[in-house]
């Protein structure tokens, strides 16, 4: 574990960064900052500018302007291999010539551990990520998981003064992705390490960081934590990409409401309440943890849009359905969700 | 992403390339200009329509198209059972008969040719006739069949045919409407192949077809060596040139009408084979026996017992006197063995070195490497016996023909194609990620090259290093030409000379100097095979 000091705590600076290839803006003058020992995601859907930044901050591209500075050191003259960056991917990029043993070692001396402490770290972080048994095991050998796991180890030995995980579990199945992301917060963080994660999927990018940054064609359009940007998204587009269903389009503006801030009208006028009302038309109806999650098109006043909420029954697809509307929890905020994006649920 | 890196190791890249250009230029593009201009300069003249007149030349140009396709016809046919029973079905010595059907593919032509004169010797029929040919050509040229055709059948998606099965398709069904679609684009691929390669035949046709049967190569080295008639010999090149060039062009449609649809490169979705244990399987595996061990096993025994025949008995006779001169060679056949070796070595240094180069400029992109690799690949059309004669005729003035440095460098280009395909693909294969991981844990490019590169590599750089030397050991049609004096006088010379000549001494050197060259390049394909197979 890495002593923190001065230096180490300013983390990763990154000011106004630009990626240019040819005519196409990959990033725009992009800030961001991760202060020591914190884990930062990035999201956005393809395209966004994700894997520009992380290229960049770890100089495998160069970038048109701005600057990069880890630790109070700037990158921007130095090489990938002299920057002291960790990368993790998501084919996790193990080298099939060499053992997991031989992986997790390849990077020790260039960051100048000797032979004899090399064979101790080698141990230290296999144990870490419970693969001490199989030093001397071929990569083709390995599942998906152990390979990502491995992947871990190699890049965490040589103790990054930043580690960068590419997609790290893209490639995996849901349960396993979601050992994973314990496996790597709990690594991560006893590490001391800072990091940051590029992902398109936001439910692994809310498991794993302190802080999330949602990119959007190379520009940053919110940063916050988890729970800021879910109760407090900034644009609809953030909104959606979330994935927040409910998102009703009033001319410039758009309205959001969450899942659990739609409930059926049960009795009486639901106008009673004083409460905004809609009515929807039931299309599918999932079970799922304990509840059913409904999926209804509205059919008032401004028909074809989602309504999307929770109830203790299933309801019968084709029903009319009454929902009131928990003010509350309604926001408002510029609708600039591009014309072609679909939802994601 | 290469493009995005600074200027200056965007020179320092280039210059591997572009030597490497500069070679192949010097020793493909140089001599086929020369042949060009030589035959075409006279466009219009009379001499060109006075040679293209002869009926002499469309009676070879004729001859030549049918053996080919002769021979194509029988390989197909005797190859097609082979294929479908080494892809589909468990055949007890199933990875034996493979190294079997395999090891011809590599054999210099002199040995097969010696192999099939001690055959039809041994039956005193046929020593040299048309049927000699065609069955040397089947034994060459199972190989394609097998790899190319097989190779596709035994990585159809099995889903596909089970689809079918399912929709209703009786198994005769299946295979007309589902399995042959898909093969007909290996069929036409491999059909090419082994026509080209029947066209362009040369040792076999020179050494099993007698003085009457002539071709559009062994006529061109007659007209020029013997005849020292240029003008003719490069009219004959030319035409063969013409119908190599469309070849290539209708392979290159079939390739992009058919391609590999169907076929699934997924290891897991490999079908398993299947049990003999019904009456057609029976006959298949019986037909599979019976065509390797007849056209493959039966020449290369004869060989060997030929070689190993004194008077009446059995000895090794012939193998010790190897080291003798006789006034019919310039040297001793052991010394032109070795100098075949040292040729080799150096032939396998250059020819990896272009590959290493190519491969690693068409892995980042650049546009130099692409176009070196393409111009590697013209020997394989373009035959050795032209390139030959284009040394010939484009040398003639620089007196580079003299040098004995021609004779690797030639080897080296026309075992280019072969090396190439073996490295390219580890090269390029070799995901981006690897590099910016390594680099990542702190790896200079240069430990990167060292330490990933290098070590990923150095399998398929050993191979294609073997298959140099396999082409070289046995190369007969180029040295034919380059070869003077005695320091340039190599194996497949002897066996040639020692066999054209009358005498069972003579004949008895030339059968065991074959079994030898055999012995290295066989066991060489053999060990070549298996590490492709392990890959």
């Amino acid at each position: 574990m890495r002593s923190p000091d001065a230096e180490w705590s300013r983390g990763l600076e990154v000011s106004n960064l630009t990626v240019r290839y040819g005519e196409t803006l990959a990033l725009d003058a992009v800030d961001l900052r991760v202060p020591g020992g914190w884990i930062v995601a990035v999201v956005g859907p393809s395209g966004c500018g994700k894997s520009s930044l992380l290229r960049a901050v770890a100089g495998i591209e160069r970038p048109t302007s701005g600057s990069v500075v880890l630790a109070g050191r700037a990158l921007d003259a130095l090489p990938t291999h002299r920057r002291g960056v960790g990368l993790m991917f998501q084919d996790h990029a193990l080298f099939p010539h060499l053992t997991v043993g031989q992986n997790v070692r390849f990077g020790l001396r260039y960051a100048g551990v000797g032979d004899r402490l090399q064979e101790n770290r080698v141990r230290e972080l296999l144990a870490l990520v419970g693969l001490e048994d199989t030093v001397d095991r071929a990569i083709d050998e390995l599942s998906g998981g152990e390979a990502q796991r491995v992947a871990l180890a190699r890049s965490l030995a040589p103790s990054p003064r930043l580690l960068m995980l590419d997609e790290p579990l893209g490639s995996l199945d849901r349960t396993l992705r979601e050992h994973l992301v314990s496996v790597l917060g709990r690594v991560i963080r006893q590490q001391g390490m800072t990091a940051v994660h590029v992902t398109h999927d936001q439910a692994e990018a809310f498991a794993l960081a302190d802080e999330v940054v949602v990119l959007r064609e190379g520009r940053v359009q919110q940063v916050g934590t988890p729970e800021d940007l879910w109760r407090r998204p900034a644009s609809a587009f953030v909104a959606d990409f979330l994935g927040h269903p409910n998102l009703w389009t009033r001319g410039e503006q758009t309205l959001l409401v969450p899942v659990d801030g739609l409930r059926p009208a049960v009795g009486g006028a639901p106008g009673a309440a004083g409460g905004r009302v809609r009515t929807g038309r039931v299309e599918r109806s999932i079970f799922r943890e304990g509840r059913y999650r409904i999926e209804a098109t509205s059919t008032d006043e401004h028909p074809g849009e989602s309504l999307v909420f929770d109830s203790a029954v299933a309801l019968v697809i084709g029903a009319a359905v009454d929902l009131v509307v928990d003010e509350a929890q309604l926001r408002t905020m510029p609708a600039d969700r591009p014309k072609d994006a679909t939802q994601t649920s | 992403m290469d493009r995005h890196r600074p200027s200056l190791t965007g020179i320092r890249s280039a210059a591997p390339p572009t030597l490497a250009l500069a070679f192949l230029g010097a020793l493909v593009v140089w001599p086929i200009v020369a042949i060009l201009v030589r035959s075409l300069g006279g466009v219009g003249s009379p001499r060109l329509a006075e040679i293209l007149g002869r009926d002499a030349v469309w009676s070879v140009a004729g001859f030549t198209v049918f053996q080919a396709a002769l021979s194509t016809v029988m390989t197909l046919a005797l190859g097609f059972p082979v294929a479908l029973g080494l892809a589909r079905y468990e055949l007890p010595g199933r990875r034996l008969i493979r190294s079997l059907v395999v090891v011809p593919f590599v054999l210099p032509t002199v040995v097969v040719a010696a192999s099939f004169r001690a055959v039809f010797g041994a039956f005193g029929v046929f020593e040299q006739s048309l049927f000699a040919i065609l069955a040397a050509h089947v034994f060459f040229n199972l190989a394609v069949v097998v790899r190319v055709l097989g190779g596709a059948w035994s990585r159809i998606d099995a889903r596909q045919a089970d689809a079918a099965r399912v929709l209703g398709a009786s198994s005769w069904q299946t295979f007309r409407r589902v399995t042959f679609p898909v093969l007909r684009g290996p069929l036409a691929a491999s059909a090419t192949i082994v026509f080209l390669f029947c066209f362009t035949s040369y040792g076999v046709i020179l050494m099993l077809g007698g003085p009457t049967r002539a071709t559009l190569e062994t006529e061109i080295q007659r007209y020029a060596v013997f005849r020292q008639e240029f003008d003719v010999a490069a009219v004959l090149a030319l035409l063969q040139m013409c119908v190599v060039a469309l070849l290539a062009i209708a392979a290159g449609r079939w390739q992009r009408r058919a391609p590999a649809a169907g076929l699934s490169s997924a290891r897991t979705l490999r079908r398993r084979r299947l049990p003999i244990d019904s009456g057609p399987s029976r006959v298949l595996g019986v037909m599979v026996l019976v065509i390797v061990g007849v056209v493959i096993v039966l020449p290369m025994v004869a060989l060997v017992e030929r070689s190993l025949r004194v008077g009446d008995g059995h000895g090794f006779d012939h193998f010790v006197r190897l080291a003798e001169r006789s006034d019919v060679l310039p040297v001793s056949p052991l010394r032109a063995l070795l100098h075949s070796l040292a040729f080799a070595s150096v032939a396998a240094a250059i020819a990896v070195a272009c590959a290493v180069v190519t491969a690693r400029s068409i892995a980042r992109g650049g546009r130099l490497g692409r176009l070196v690799g393409l111009v590697s690949l013209v020997p394989l059309g373009v035959s050795a016996v032209t390139l030959g004669f284009g040394y010939l005729v484009g040398f003639a003035r620089f007196d580079l023909r003299r040098s004995l440095w021609l004779i690797p460098a030639a080897h080296a280009v026309i075992g280019l194609p072969f090396v190439l395909a073996t490295i390219m693909p580890a090269i390029t294969s070799i995901p981006e990620r690897l590099r910016q991981a390594a680099a990542g844990l702190g790896a200079s490019p240069r430990e990167v090259t060292r330490r990933i590169e290098r070590p990923i590599v150095r399998r398929a750089v050993l191979s294609g290093a073997g298959f140099a030397v396999a082409v070289s050991v046995g190369e007969f049609g180029a040295t034919s030409f380059l070869a003077r004096g005695a320091s340039g006088f190599t194996a497949p010379l002897a066996v040639f000379r020692l066999l054209s000549r009358p005498g069972d001494t003579l004949r008895g050197q030339a059968l065991a100097l074959s079994v030898i060259i055999g012995l290295i390049v066989g066991s060489l394909a053999l060990v070549l095979d298996r590490v492709g197979e392990a890959e």
